[in-house]
């Protein structure tokens, strides 16, 4: 199999040393990428053998944060692997083997499924859907078909990397001018950095201010932090602000319950600072002030163990509902919120009550909530 | 294709032949693995059918390779080559590593600055002044390479030892 030289006059284009190492740190980024993001799958869609715990709290932040940085720390390192490697695919004759051949063909859903991952993962954290799939599924089975190929492609380079690393101290570089192999990583890596530099501030609060091309700003938006779903892109404007609002409390209870807003701030109320954690990967901390959830199961007679479905007024799409597993339904923070930061919510925050409780995805801190079905 | 033999990119390359021999079992099991979890991510898009939409989601991915591989990476490589051509010299790195991350900078702030995701009923997505953000990136980055330029011409101008 040959390589054709003449188009590719780079001193960097085919550098072993420099494709291993960005493969390495592709690697990585790749996996976090891939177990931070099956992961917040599993919370949202839980299988009979998956256990979210409710604490610690902000667990959840940390990995759909790091999920999301990774993701967009990963852009440049791919653009420099894709193009320090790039004289390869005109290699010729393309295949030598049948071994090799699947190799080969296994580049098509790597190189194809990381560039589908970056554009759809970026896009969907700026809510920006211009494909006709849905963005979860697609974005999943992407992820699923990319880490096999890398798979193939780990142990297809495995010799051939490890070579590139073992020789002792990095060979010099080729004279000549432009980039060298450091100062091409450094500039990959870099970039990386800078990158994540001006987005993690939407998650990181300490670098919010450095949040240049972030899409969210965690101290931005309704008193004063975000909203993913406003209350008219919910459709819930009217029955939210109905003076004839109830909370239902049903399904397997001795006592259903049928609360008013009066209702609800007559029953002892408790305070929990928790952050909410938007699956797009900004986060914030914010102070809450609601009815505990396992009050009202214990009100309504529910089983110690019980468990909960928590129903939206919102009536359609991913938001409508979740559920409480035991954990999240009796912890001692998880609550229906009427207030944050002494304020009755904004309507865009889920008036008259939320959903608010630890370590849990925001699409699963339901807004608006209608009713609580025990299970 | 070692570190070694780089100028010379007609030698026989790592071909799968070789891969396979020298990373041995490594190799096949890596292989065999990969291509299985591949067939579970390609049966959980037919199972996804309804939502994922495979023709599309396929042809998205397909894409995807097609638009860098005949589009991006020419466009890189002519940039490198006017780039050489246009700047000889040890000026030319500080020139290579700007335009480099300006691409990716503009990339990535490109949905942003365009204001695609934005949303009137939602204030509080992309609310920032992205075409001031997306400058003042660039202005960082573009000081950094005035930095390196300032820097190369100084060593320049020194005496050799």
């Amino acid at each position: 199999m040959r390589v054709p030289a003449f188009p590719f006059r780079s001193r960097l284009h085919g550098d072993e040393r420099v494709a291993a190492i960005l493969g390495i740190a592709l690697g990585v980024c790749f996996a976090i990428c891939f177990v931070t993001g099956m992961l917040s799958y599993l919370i949202q869609q839980p299988p009979s053998w998956f256990h979210w715990p409710s604490r610690p709290a902000g667990l959840y932040r940390v990995t759909q944060g790091l999920h999301v940085a990774t993701g967009i720390a990963c852009i440049p390192l791919l653009l420099a692997k894709l193009w320090a490697v790039y004289p390869k695919l005109f290699a010729w004759p393309p295949f030598t083997s049948v071994a090799n051949l699947l190799e080969r063909v296994s580049l098509l859903p790597l190189i194809g499924g990381a560039l589908f991952l970056m554009f759809t993962g970026v896009s969907n954290i700026m809510l920006w859907y211009v494909w006709p799939f849905a963005f979860r599924p697609a974005h999943r089975w992407a992820a699923w078909i990319t880490i096999g190929a890398l798979v193939v492609h780990v142990g297809a380079k495995w010799s051939v990397t490890r070579a590139a690393l073992a020789r002792a101290g990095a060979p010099p570089d080729e004279p000549g001018d432009g980039l060298g192999r450091r100062g091409f990583l450094g500039v990959a890596f870099g970039t990386a950095g800078l990158l994540t530099l001006v987005t993690v501030g939407q998650t990181f609060r300490p670098l919010a201010r450095l949040g240049l091309l972030a899409p969210r700003r965690p101290d931005v938006g309704p008193q004063g932090f975000p909203v993913n779903r406003s209350a008219v892109s919910a459709g819930v404007l009217d029955v939210a602000t109905s003076p004839d609002f109830r909370l239902r409390v049903e399904g397997q209870v001795a006592r259903p319950l049928d609360l008013t807003l009066g209702d609800l701030r007559a029953l002892p109320q408790h305070e929990a600072t928790l952050p909410i954690t938007c699956v797009e990967g900004w986060s914030t901390t914010q102070r809450w002030r609601g009815v505990r959830i396992r009050d009202l199961l214990e009100m309504a007679g529910a089983d110690g163990d019980a468990e909960a479905r928590v129903e939206s007024l919102q009536t359609r799409g991913a938001n409508s509902v979740s559920t409480l597993n035991r954990d999240h339904a009796h912890d001692r923070d998880t609550l229906l919120a009427l207030e944050v930061n002494g304020e009755a919510l904004d309507l865009d925050h889920g008036y008259p009550c939320r959903l608010i409780g630890p370590n849990r995805p925001g699409v699963m801190q339901t807004k608006w909530v209608s009713t609580i079905v025990v299970t | 294709m070692g570190v070694d033999d780089r100028r010379d990119l007609t030698r026989p390359t790592d071909a799968g032949a070789d891969a396979a021999r020298r990373s041995g079992a490594v190799f096949w099991v890596a292989l065999v693995v990969g291509w299985a979890i591949i067939g579970y991510g390609v049966r959980g898009v037919l199972m996804d059918a309804g939502s994922v939409r495979p023709f599309q989601w396929a042809t998205w991915i397909v894409a995807a390779d097609v638009v860098h591989d005949l589009v991006v990476a020419p466009l890189v490589c002519g940039i490198g080559v006017v780039l050489a051509r246009l700047v000889p010299g040890r000026g030319r790195a500080p020139l290579q590593a700007g335009f480099i991350a300006s691409g990716v900078v503009l990339a990535f702030a490109w949905i942003p600055w365009r204001g695609y995701g934005r949303r009137p009923d939602d204030p509080s997505a992309l609310p920032l002044d992205y075409t001031t953000a997306t400058l003042t990136v660039l202005a960082m980055v573009w000081a950094l390479v005035g930095l390196w330029l300032l820097i190369v011409a100084v060593s320049r101008a020194r005496p050799s030892q």
